[in-house]
């Protein structure tokens, strides 16, 4: 059927129009379409270029903007900014042992080289007097450190704790004159104690380690040793922790070996 | 109709030649496909203009595979539905009835029995050339002749049956 289907398709084609200047319509429209191209190309370079200043604008403004102000920036002298961090509150309580505690600097030292410490917050005072609880590593209580200064008078002399009447014979050092007053008879009340009289100005300490009342033998050691109790006592900065002025009043604690009647 | 493939893609005066010498074909191709002149022109104008274009940038490997693949796929844009109304030219002294009948069954084929017909009856290409301008592969394109022809055949046989009676 190819050949007349052939002849047949050409029978169809014979009312065909003129092509008249068709040629030049598709060139002029080939130049058209060109323009139209170009002109698509570069509006899509210039969107292009919009979207990639709009990104960076966006970028940059989002990387560089400030930061909400939780710290106060400070402009040094020198361009830098310093940042000054907000004030800290702080943790230990109001009745914690402040650090111009002369007395507790005497006995933290010994008290942590034992192992032990000074109970946080612990720390109470009066006219005269100082009080410092113990404990161990697992937080179990070990008593106290109780330091005292009193002003005796001329006539005083070292109690002894069997005879009110009677005077101890103190021992002497760099100035001072003490007695150890140390009583572990009783495993529920053990008390380390020393007296010490410093013989310029007849200022009088008296240092107390008691250990845990009734909590057994192990806890119920002082948290100072004699020595240490001594030590304290005999040491010249506590006797300048206290003011002049100073003499163990109201609050005082309750020695195991008073120091006046 | 290839051989002068490199002197189209350089040369206006080459476009020029090639535009002219295949614009009629061209036309009465889209004719067959359409059914209307003056939308073959249109659609001729447009495909051509196309190639012009595509040819000074370059983008033409083969400006008759280029030229006749454009023309299909516009005519198949353009014409989606399978009826259709034969639209004589304006200055058409007569059309004879055989002529409208054969358009007229050309066009309840498939688009792309159509096509195919018009490519390898017309157009005189073959199946290869075919297939690359429909994008199909020559068995493809050998059944849609088998069926384009069937039908055709059968379609002209009622029609002049109709006309007999």
């Amino acid at each position: 059927m190819s050949a007349p289907l052939s002849q047949l398709l050409e029978h169809v084609l014979e009312g065909e129009p003129p092509v008249g200047d068709e040629v030049d319509a598709v060139l002029r429209r080939a130049d058209k379409l060109r323009r139209r191209r170009t002109q698509g190309i570069l509006g899509l370079g210039a969107v292009t270029a919009g979207i990639i200043v709009a990104l960076g604008y966006v970028l940059t403004s989002t990387l560089l903007a400030p930061r909400p102000a939780t710290l106060e920036a400070v402009p040094t002298t020198a361009g830098i900014v310093a940042v000054t961090p907000p004030p800290l509150l702080s943790r230990a309580p109001a009745t914690a042992p402040a650090a111009s505690d002369a007395v507790l600097e005497v006995i933290e030292p010994l008290v942590e080289g034992r192992e032990l410490r000074i109970v946080a917050g612990s720390a109470e005072r009066g006219n005269g007097w100082r009080r410092y609880e113990i404990a161990d590593v697992d937080g179990r209580s070990r008593g106290t450190v109780e330091v005292a200064v009193f002003d005796v008078r001329k006539k005083w002399c070292f109690p002894v704790a069997a005879d009110p009447d009677e005077c101890a014979r103190p021992d002497r050092a760099a100035g001072l004159e003490f007695v150890r007053y140390d009583d572990v008879s009783d495993a529920d009340r053990q008390v380390r104690q020393t007296i010490a009289r410093r013989l310029g100005d007849g200022r009088t300490v008296a240092v107390m380690a008691a250990g845990e009342r009734d909590a057994g033998a192990q806890r119920g050691k002082p948290g100072l040793t004699g020595a240490q109790v001594e030590q304290v006592a005999t040491d010249e900065r506590v006797f300048d922790a206290f003011g002049r002025k100073e003499a163990c009043g109201k609050g005082c604690p309750d020695f195991s070996t008073p120091v006046e009647d | 109709m290839s051989g002068d493939k490199k002197s189209v893609e350089s040369d206006d005066v080459a476009l020029r030649e090639f535009v002219a010498s295949r614009l009629p074909q061209l036309r009465r191709t889209a004719f067959l496909m359409c059914g209307d002149w003056q939308m073959a022109a249109e659609l001729t104008r447009e495909t051509l203009a196309r190639l012009v274009a595509d040819s000074r940038r370059g983008a033409v490997a083969d400006p008759d595979v280029f030229a006749w693949s454009e023309l299909m796929e516009a005519c198949r844009r353009r014409n989606r539905r399978r009826e259709h109304v034969f639209v004589a030219s304006a200055g058409a002294a007569g059309v004879e009835a055989e002529s409208i009948l054969l358009l007229d069954a050309l066009h309840k084929l498939t688009p792309r029995c159509r096509a195919v017909l018009v490519l390898r009856y017309w157009d005189g290409f073959d199946v290869d050339a075919t297939g690359a301008m429909l994008d199909l592969a020559d068995e493809q394109v050998s059944a849609y002749e088998r069926a384009g022809l069937a039908a055709l055949e059968k379609l002209l046989s009622e029609s002049e049956a109709a006309m007999a009676g």
